[in-house]
């Protein structure tokens, strides 16, 4: 029943191409600047079989994970942290409050004063936006695990320590995993924008640079790879955490 | 006389809200010996939770002392809150194993509460019934001397709670470990305790500390019709008023 409702969206997309495919084709769009999706597959294909896109393509994940997986480890450990003391939060919270607005595009001129133009400042700037998220998750989750789970460690002769790790932790999981979700969006955001604005190899610059040289079916071939991407990694995501957190999804259900 | 397993001395506690100071017990105590069923009774939210909480050493008493001869815990009100929801029927059971520091006989406690079949369950997936059964099991295996519970059937439909009651007898008679149940009903009050302990509206104090001499094994129609169990009843519900 749910898959049947799922495959209409899938055939109204077919449906949007198709359009775009004759209206292009008619030049009713400016076929410069918007070619028929049969041009841009056939360019997307092109690229699958050249070496550099690979390239490209890779330097661009490895950074993205770098980045993405230092801000969990980051985030985590001091949410953990600021959720459990309360003189740590009542100390950060206000500094945090003032940073996690800040657009984090705004940094990336101070961080290439301080870190260059290479590998070290682009990682830095995933990692300090997708910090945030996974953050304010994680503090929220440790702050708001039910009095009743901690007495029930309490009863069972738990210390501080024990109950943070064998009871809060997991019940602060699901919201662990919710900033998470929100973070991977992010860095892959901040890993095309850090390539465009500074780059030497990437998708975003690949982008850029298609543009650049009137390259403009690569352009968009470019655009729908990361879009790929961006839907992939957040299937595979939503995949794991259903599974992994299934508990959660049908206990929150039932109350 | 006896050697207690539970004293309460002179307990009163208190909390401080806002400038008001709200006496919740005054000058509770009583002893307990080991192996007794105590019901503790009395008027909804006269600090009747208040007392297991201190007993759990989950509050700080303002006054008096508390002793215990031998480990305990507590069965909560609100089986799903207090379950853990990401573990499975088994792992729930072990925790209480794990906490004890040793291995214990899963298979015997788990057919002890019924729940045989339902190992690999999460507590989502389960009855209420079957939920506090679980949240007992666990308590058990963390083989404590006293185990003290607060209102545990209080929010199960009748039915079930009547069941539960012969169930947690049953099991009671098989371990020789001192009960502590608090509840607002004085029927079960009665029939499952060999003394109820009557409380008096805020602040606590001690109204009555009535014996029960009914006969056991208990069950739901013969005792209840008992002459013993009516005048108890009537006893009982009369300090309440």
């Amino acid at each position: 029943m749910k898959s049947e409702h799922k495959i209409w969206g899938y055939v109204f997309i077919l449906f949007l191409i198709l359009v775009w495919e004759i209206l292009s084709g008619a030049n009713i769009i400016e076929k410069l600047f918007l070619p028929p999706p049969s041009k841009i597959a056939v360019s997307f294909y092109k690229l699958l079989l050249s070496s550099d896109f690979w390239i490209d393509l890779t330097s661009s994940l490895y950074r993205m994970f770098f980045g993405y997986a230092i801000a969990v480890m980051l985030a985590v450990t001091l949410g953990i942290l600021m959720g459990s003391f309360k003189l740590l939060y009542n100390l950060l919270d206000p500094l945090i409050e003032f940073l996690r607005p800040l657009p984090s595009v705004a940094i990336i001129p101070a961080a290439i004063l301080f870190l260059g133009i290479g590998d070290v400042m682009k990682v830095f700037i995933i990692v300090w936006a997708s910090t945030w998220p996974i953050l304010l998750n994680t503090i929220d989750g440790i702050r708001n695990v039910d009095p009743v789970q901690i007495d029930t460690g309490r009863v069972f002769g738990m210390n501080k320590l024990e109950i943070t790790r064998s009871i809060k932790i997991p019940n602060a999981a699901p919201n662990i995993a919710t900033g998470m979700r929100i973070s991977l969006a992010i860095a892959l955001i901040l890993t095309i924008t850090s390539e465009m604005v500074s780059g030497t190899n990437g998708i975003g610059l690949f982008i850029l640079n298609s543009q650049r040289s009137f390259r403009i079916p690569e352009m968009y071939a470019g655009i729908i790879t990361v879009a790929a991407i961006g839907f992939l990694l957040n299937l595979i995501f939503v995949k794991l955490e259903r599974k992994l957190l299934k508990w959660n999804k049908e206990a929150t259900r039932q109350t | 006389m006896y050697n207690p397993i539970l004293s309460v001395s002179n307990l009163s506690v208190s909390y401080q809200n806002e400038n008001k100071k709200l006496h919740v017990l005054k000058n509770i105590n009583f002893q307990s010996k080991e192996g007794e069923f105590i019901s503790i009774i009395g008027p909804s939210s006269c600090g009747k939770t208040t007392l297991l909480k201190s007993i759990a050493k989950l509050i700080d008493p303002c006054f008096g002392q508390i002793n215990t001869n031998g480990k305990l815990t507590l069965v909560f009100q609100d089986y799903s809150k207090s379950l853990f929801q990401w573990k499975t029927v088994r792992q729930n059971i072990e925790f209480g194993f794990e906490r004890n520091g040793k291995t214990g006989n899963f298979q015997k406690l788990i057919n002890l509460v019924g729940l045989k079949g339902f190992e690999n369950y999460h507590p989502y997936q389960l009855s209420g019934g079957m939920q506090q059964r679980v949240a007992i099991a666990r308590a058990i295996a963390y083989d404590p001397q006293i185990i003290l519970m607060d209102e545990p059937f209080g929010s199960l439909d009748s039915q079930t709670r009547l069941r539960l009651e012969d169930e947690l007898l049953r099991i009671w008679g098989r371990l020789n470990k001192t009960i502590l149940f608090v509840t607002h009903d004085v029927e079960e009050a009665i029939y499952l305790a060999d003394r109820v302990i009557v409380l008096s509206s805020k602040p606590a104090k001690i109204v009555s500390d009535v014996r029960i001499n009914l006969a056991r094994p208990r069950n739901q129609i013969g005792t209840k019709k008992s002459k013993e169990y009516i005048r108890l009843w009537d006893k009982i519900y009369k300090f309440l008023q």
